[in-house]
C-alpha cells in the first residue's frame, strides 16, 4: 500500500513493524531539507520568475509594475530567436553523437568485468568528475590553429591552412560530447547490465547473428535507458555554459551565453531573467517529456 | 571461452578509441604545462618546471577560497540530502513522490538558471534589508547547498530503501532509541552511498562556473571563475601548470575513492 501511496517503492517491511517514534524522528528530520529548500531555493526562484515580469529602466534597475512586455520583446526578437534555434540544433547534433559514441563503450562495459573495462571505467568515473573549465582548456590545446591536430594534419600534408575548430559550432560540439559521454554510459550502464545474458545466450544457441541479437533484443529492451540519457543530454547541452564560452570563440553562440551578457554585462536584469525562464522551460520540458516517455516504454515492455 | 566475433573486435577498438579520447585533454594540457616558454605551445620545445613556479598567491588564494565554499557547501549538502533521504525512506510520509522531485529539483535546472536566480534573489534582499549576500562568500555557499543536495539525496535514497527491514527492527526489539539506532545500525550501511554522493556533489560545485560567476560581483575569487578569465584573457603556462595541479588533485581523490565509486556505479555480478 505504501507503494501506491507515495509512488516510491518503499519496502513493505517497515510499514506495519518500523517503530513509531523512528519514524516520527525521520519526519522531523525531513522537515528541515523540505524547509530550507522552499525558503532557500524557492524563494530564490520566485524572485527570478519575478524579476522576469517587471520592465527594465535602467541598467540593473527595475520599474516596481507586474507585465509581459519582456516575454513579448523577447518572443519578438528574431536574434534570440536565431541563437535559441542554433543552440537547439547544436544540442540535437550532441545527442546524436553522444549515444552514438556512448552507447557501445556502455555495452562494453555491462558486459566485460576484465582489465580493459575497469580501466575504462576508471577513465570515465575521472573524467566525469574533471572540471569542464579544466577539460576546455585541453580542448584549445588540441583545437588550436596550432594545436595538436591542426599540426598533425598540416605536417602530413592533409591539409594546407589549419582547420578552424575554435570560434567554431565545431569545437563547441566537440567539447560537449567529450563531457556528456561520462554521463550517457552512466545512464545506459545499469539497464544494460540488468538484461539477462541468457536471453542472449539463447537466441545466439538458435543461430541468430550478433547484430540481430542486438537490433531484436538489445535495443529494445535497453530503450528506456536511451530515453532518458538523451533528454538528459539535451537537457545539459541547452544549458551548458562553460564548454561553449572558452571553445566556441567569445560571441554570443548559444543562449546560455546570451544569458550571460544580458545580467552581466549589459545589466539588463529583465530581458536575462526572461531568457532564463525560457530556458528553464524548455530544460524541463525535456527532461520531464523524456521521463515520462521512458516509462511508458517500460511499461509496454513489461505488458508484452 | 566463447569465440570472439567480428562485433566483439569492433567494439574493443571503439572502446580504446573512446578511452583516448576521453584523456586527450587531460593529457594536452599536463604536457602543455612543461616547457620554458611563457606562452604555450604544443609539443613544448624543452622540459621545463618554470610554470610551476609562476603560480602566484593569486591562484592558491582561488583555489582555497574554492575548497572552502565547496567544503562548507557539501557539508551542507551530506546533512540536508542525508535527512530527506532518511526521512523519505523511513518516515512514511504521504506525498513522498512529491518531496522526491523536491529534492532533485537544484540539478533539473540548469546551473547557469540557478545562478541568475540566486543573483536576483540576493538583489531582492539588498534592495529590501540592505544585507548583501554577494559581499563574501555566504551567498555562493547557500546556493551551493542547494546544488549539492540532490547528488548525496539520489545517492543515499536507493540504498536506504534496499536494506533489509531486519536490522533495524532487531535494534528496536533490543531496545534502542530511535537515534542510536539510526547511528549505530542505519548509518553505516548507508556511509558508501553518503561517501560517494558528497565526492560527486563537492566536485560538481567546486567546478560550476556557470552557477559561481553570478555570485562573486564584489571581488570574492573562486577558482572556476579565475581561469575562466585567464584563459579568455591569455592561455599561457600558468594557467596549464595550475589547471594540471587541480586535476591531479581531483583525480588522485577519485583514485583513492575508486572502489567506493564503483560499488555505487556498478552492481555486483
Amino acid at each position: 500500500m505504501a507503494a501506491t501511496d507515495t509512488g516510491l517503492d518503499i519496502p513493505k517491511g517497515f510499514e506495519p513493524t518500523a517503530d513509531v517514534v523512528g519514524r516520527r524522528y525521520a519526519r522531523i528530520g525531513l522537515a528541515v531539507p523540505c524547509a530550507f529548500l522552499i525558503l532557500v531555493f524557492g524563494a530564490a526562484l520566485v524572485s527570478f520568475l519575478g524579476t522576469s515580469f517587471l520592465n527594465q529602466v535602467a541598467p540593473g534597475l527595475l520599474e516596481g509594475t507586474l507585465s509581459l512586455d519582456s516575454y513579448a520583446k523577447a518572443v519578438a526578437d528574431t536574434y534570440y530567436l536565431e541563437i535559441l534555434s542554433r543552440t537547439t540544433g547544436m544540442s540535437l547534433t550532441v545527442v546524436v553523437l553522444t549515444l552514438s559514441v556512448g552507447y557501445p563503450l556502455a555495452y562494453y562495459l555491462a558486459r566485460k568485468r576484465s582489465g580493459w573495462a575497469l580501466v575504462c571505467l576508471g577513465v570515465i568515473l575521472a573524467s566525469s568528475t574533471m572540471s569542464l573549465v579544466i577539460r576546455a582548456l585541453g580542448w584549445i590545446g588540441i583545437l588550436a590553429s596550432d594545436g595538436v591536430v591542426n599540426s598533425t594534419l598540416m605536417s602530413l600534408g592533409l591539409i594546407e591552412s589549419p582547420f578552424r575548430f575554435l570560434g567554431t559550432m565545431a569545437g563547441v560540439i566537440i567539447g560537449l560530447v567529450h563531457g556528456f559521454i561520462p554521463i550517457i554510459v552512466l545512464t545506459l550502464l545499469p539497464i544494460l547490465q540488468d538484461i539477462d545474458r541468457s536471453l542472449e545466450e539463447a537466441a545466439e544457441g538458435l543461430g541468430a547473428s550478433r547484430t540481430s541479437i542486438f537490433t531484436s533484443i538489445i535495443l529494445p529492451l535497453s530503450l528506456p535507458g536511451i530515453i532518458s540519457g538523451c533528454s538528459l543530454v539535451f537537457a545539459m547541452s541547452m544549458g551548458a555554459f562553460t564548454t561553449p564560452a572558452l571553445l566556441g570563440g567569445g560571441r554570443s553562440v548559444v543562449f546560455s551565453e546570451l544569458i550571460y551578457e544580458k545580467l552581466l554585462i549589459t545589466l539588463d536584469y529583465s530581458m536575462g531573467s526572461v531568457l532564463a525562464v525560457m530556458l528553464l522551460a524548455i530544460v524541463v520540458a525535456a527532461l520531464w517529456s523524456g521521463a515520462a516517455l521512458a516509462g511508458r516504454v517500460r511499461a509496454r515492455a513489461i505488458s508484452t | 571461452m566463447r569465440r570472439q566475433s567480428g562485433f566483439d573486435r569492433v567494439i574493443m577498438v571503439w572502446v580504446a578509441f573512446i578511452t583516448i579520447f576521453l584523456v586527450s585533454p587531460l593529457v594536452v594540457a599536463m604536457i602543455s604545462s612543461l616547457g620554458s616558454s611563457t606562452l604555450a605551445t604544443f609539443p613544448p620545445d624543452d622540459f621545463d618546471l618554470a610554470a610551476y613556479r609562476t603560480i602566484d598567491r593569486r591562484w592558491t588564494e582561488s583555489i582555497l577560497t574554492s575548497l572552502l565554499v565547496s567544503g562548507i557547501a557539501t557539508s551542507g549538502g551530506i546533512f540536508l540530502g542525508t535527512l530527506a533521504a532518511v526521512g523519505i525512506a523511513r518516515g512514511a510520509v504521504r506525498g513522498s513522490g512529491a518531496l522526491d522531485v523536491m529534492m532533485r529539483s537544484p540539478v533539473q535546472v540548469p546551473a547557469l538558471v540557478i545562478g541568475v536566480a540566486f543573483l536576483l534573489f540576493y538583489t531582492v534582499i539588498r534592495r529590501s534589508t540592505g544585507f548583501d549576500a554577494n559581499a563574501s562568500i555566504f551567498g555562493l555557499v547557500l546556493a551551493n547547498i542547494c546544488y549539492t543536495i540532490p547528488f548525496v539525496f539520489s545517492v543515499t535514497l536507493p540504498r536506504l530503501l534496499a536494506i533489509e527491514p531486519e536490522f533495524e527492527e532487531a535494534a528496536y526489539g533490543l531496545g534502542a532509541q530511535p537515534i542510536a539506532t539510526f547511528l549505530q545500525v542505519t548509518l553505516p550501511m548507508i556511509r558508501p552511498a553518503i561517501v560517494v554522493g558528497g565526492f560527486i556533489a563537492f566536485f560538481m560545485s567546486f567546478d560550476n562556473l556557470p552557477l559561481s560567476i553570478f555570485l562573486v560581483a564584489s571581488g570574492v575569487k573562486i577558482f572556476p571563475v579565475e581561469l575562466f578569465a585567464g584563459i579568455q584573457f591569455e592561455v599561457t603556462r600558468t594557467v596549464y601548470a595550475v589547471a594540471t595541479v587541480v586535476a591531479l588533485g581531483s583525480a588522485s581523490l577519485i583514485l583513492l575513492f575508486y572502489r567506493h565509486f564503483r560499488s555505487v556505479v556498478v552492481r555486483n555480478g
